[in-house]
């Protein structure tokens, strides 16, 4: 009893039980946002707007949260004759589990041949990888058209397998070798449940994100191309599928897009500021109270000789340990809880329908280091206050 | 030893400065064994306070050994206080989640003494028949052995003074004869004893009796 009891009173266990338990909700309910905030990013594409028309130098890149057809992308592409060639992608995330229970989350990309090219473009250009594939942490599955067709109809990772380590196909795609070999693994129903759609009952676990891909192979000015596009809206709205539309230049979306993504990591960080500084109001309050109850203690250390400088170190000491040993222990179980119990157990609800909670061991590091600085602040303020007592006064107080 | 001269205490309140003590002017000298006695609000614990210069005077001069302690910074005053003085309250003062080794040891903190304070703590606490207590915690004492733990603490590091208020307020007739034995002990082995009581029994122990009536010394003893 004496041991512990000398490293800190049961009183300040308390403080540090409290700062612990902030760090644990605080790292819970941090990963939690970023989770969510990660698959909004996802269903970007599909907040708000139906359909992106996005013109490049040589592409044109469409999304849209409607479920479009291959017929839709037949319609574009007679429309837009013979310069053009349009395929519709459908873009889906599955999570795959191994025999020995680890899984991980496969995009998979089914597409017509002459698209191939495009897919490693887009990939390699960091922009729809990044964004999308990347911060969902999967590893991406290239399908060709007719394969994809077999796949979904009936799930067989043996299929997948066979495609991902298949150099002929790998060659084709511009990819130098396969990088994920997926040994024994099971395929779980289809995860990627767009956010906005309105997908039929029964067949939500199955709608991957439809993309509609137009190619240019001709040297027609994009000006044209996005008349044509519109036109071709026109009537599609005029037969009532209506979709909102939004033409980009590629820049503006993805501009567009970053900007949704940096308003996303702001929240994340004033939720966190929020939370710091929460928790620093309860740490000086805490102290205060110390204080205050120790009121006593102060007047006897001093009338026995203890110094001004000896009293501040003594509070400053007690909140540095109370946050060190609070906030060090919830750093390290935040994350364990995280990984073996909520993240699992979030994804096996399908709260989050593609991407887990991970952590953010940069973000827990700074908001260790501010939390910190907090307890040093709030530290500050209480062992000033004690600065301040009447020994006379607070030693009839004990 | 202890010279206070046309020493005065107010205290400021809302409704303006409340006297305390009112021109007091004393020696005590080495060795001595003073009883400071005077009916509540007399002023006795203000004085105790300013001679153990936990209270600064706000009129007059305070010299220790021919020192003027008014010159004294606030971290001279506190070493001066902790080699110089040793501490008695009425409550104990206890600080609960320290044992008993530990609260006796504590003055050794602030103190550049070359003494053990282990060693002497226990020896102390022979002499005071506590030795069984040391690992226990306040709150599993009496109220008379919580006195004499307080008893050892002011002599840990063997202080010129003990200054003790009301040592014997809170104790029963057989503690209080045990405490005021073993503050006399110390007396007789040097030390100075300036002690505050309103119990006339205490005080008849004493040759040396200050009566203060609303913060003025009416009567030297």
């Amino acid at each position: 009893m004496a041991n512990w009891q000398n490293f800190m009173s049961p009183k300040h266990i308390l403080y540090s039980v409290n700062i612990f338990v902030s760090m644990l909700i605080f790292i819970c309910s941090f990963s939690f946002v970023d989770a969510v905030s990660r698959n909004i990013m996802i269903g970007l594409g599909e907040l708000g707007t139906d359909l992106y028309i996005i013109s490049d130098n040589q592409y044109l890149f469409s999304q849209s949260k409607n479920p479009l057809t291959k017929q839709t992308a037949f319609d574009i592409e007679k429309k837009l004759g013979p310069d053009f060639i349009v395929a519709e992608v459908n873009r889906s995330y599955k999570r795959v589990t191994s025999s020995d229970g680890k899984s991980m989350i496969i995009a998979i990309w089914e597409t017509s041949t002459e698209f191939f090219d495009i897919i490693p473009l887009h990939l390699t250009s960091g922009e729809l990888f990044t964004t999308f594939d990347e911060r969902v942490g999967s590893k991406v599955c290239i399908l060709s058209d007719y394969l994809s067709t077999n796949l979904f109809n009936n799930i067989n990772m043996n299929n997948a397998n066979r495609l991902m380590l298949d150099k002929t196909y790998c060659d084709q795609i511009g990819i130098s070798s396969p990088k994920v070999f997926i040994p024994e693994y099971t395929m779980s129903d289809n995860i990627y449940v767009p956010l906005g759609f309105n997908i039929p009952e029964g067949l939500a676990s199955k709608h991957p994100l439809t993309e509609i891909f137009v190619k240019q192979i001709s040297s027609k000015t994009p000006q044209g191309q996005t008349a044509d596009i519109e036109e071709l809206l026109k009537t599609l709205t005029e037969k009532s599928i209506n979709p909102r539309i939004d033409i980009w230049s590629s820049e503006t979306f993805f501009a567009n897009r970053n900007q949704i993504s940096t308003s996303l990591k702001l929240l994340i960080w004033v939720i966190a500021i929020v939370i710091v500084t929460l928790a620093s109001i309860g740490i000086a309050n805490s102290l205060s109270i110390d204080v205050i109850e120790r009121k006593g203690e102060i007047g006897l250390r001093t009338a026995i000789g203890a110094t001004p400088h000896d009293i501040f170190k003594l509070f400053m000491i007690n909140g540095i340990k109370v946050v060190l040993t609070g906030g060090g222990l919830g750093i390290i179980a935040g994350p364990l809880l995280v990984h073996y119990f909520i993240s699992p157990t979030l994804a096996q609800s399908g709260l989050l329908p593609v991407i887990d909670m991970t952590i953010n061991i940069f973000v827990i590091s700074i908001t260790f280091a501010v939390l910190l600085l907090a307890a040093l602040i709030a530290s500050i303020i209480p062992a000033r206050k004690a600065l301040k007592i009447d020994a006379s006064i607070a030693i009839r107080n004990l | 030893m202890i010279r206070l001269n046309n020493i005065s205490k107010n205290y400021s309140l809302k409704d303006g400065e409340v006297p305390a003590l009112d021109d007091i002017n004393l020696t005590i000298e080495k060795g001595e064994k003073v009883c400071i006695l005077g009916r509540s609000g007399s002023g006795k614990t203000t004085l105790l306070d300013i001679i153990a210069t936990i209270l600064t005077p706000s009129q007059g001069s305070y010299f220790y050994n021919d020192m003027d302690i008014s010159q004294f910074s606030k971290q001279e005053l506190a070493k001066f206080r902790n080699k110089e003085f040793g501490f008695v309250f009425q409550s104990y003062y206890l600080i609960k989640e320290k044992n008993i080794l530990e609260n006796i040891c504590l003055p050794a903190i602030y103190s550049d003494s070359l003494i053990d304070p282990q060693q002497n703590a226990l020896k102390l606490m022979d002499i005071l028949d506590i030795a069984e207590l040391k690992d226990r915690y306040p709150n599993e004492l009496s109220g008379g052995q919580r006195q004499r733990v307080a008893i050892a603490r002011s002599a840990l590091l063997n202080p010129n003074v003990i200054i003790a208020d009301e040592p014997t307020g809170n104790l029963d007739e057989a503690s209080s004869r045990i405490v005021l034995d073993h503050l006399m002990n110390f007396n007789e082995q040097g030390k100075t004893l300036i002690l505050v009581t309103h119990d006339q029994e205490i005080a008849s122990h004493f040759e040396r009796k200050i009566f203060l009536n609303d913060g003025r010394k009416i009567s030297n003893g």
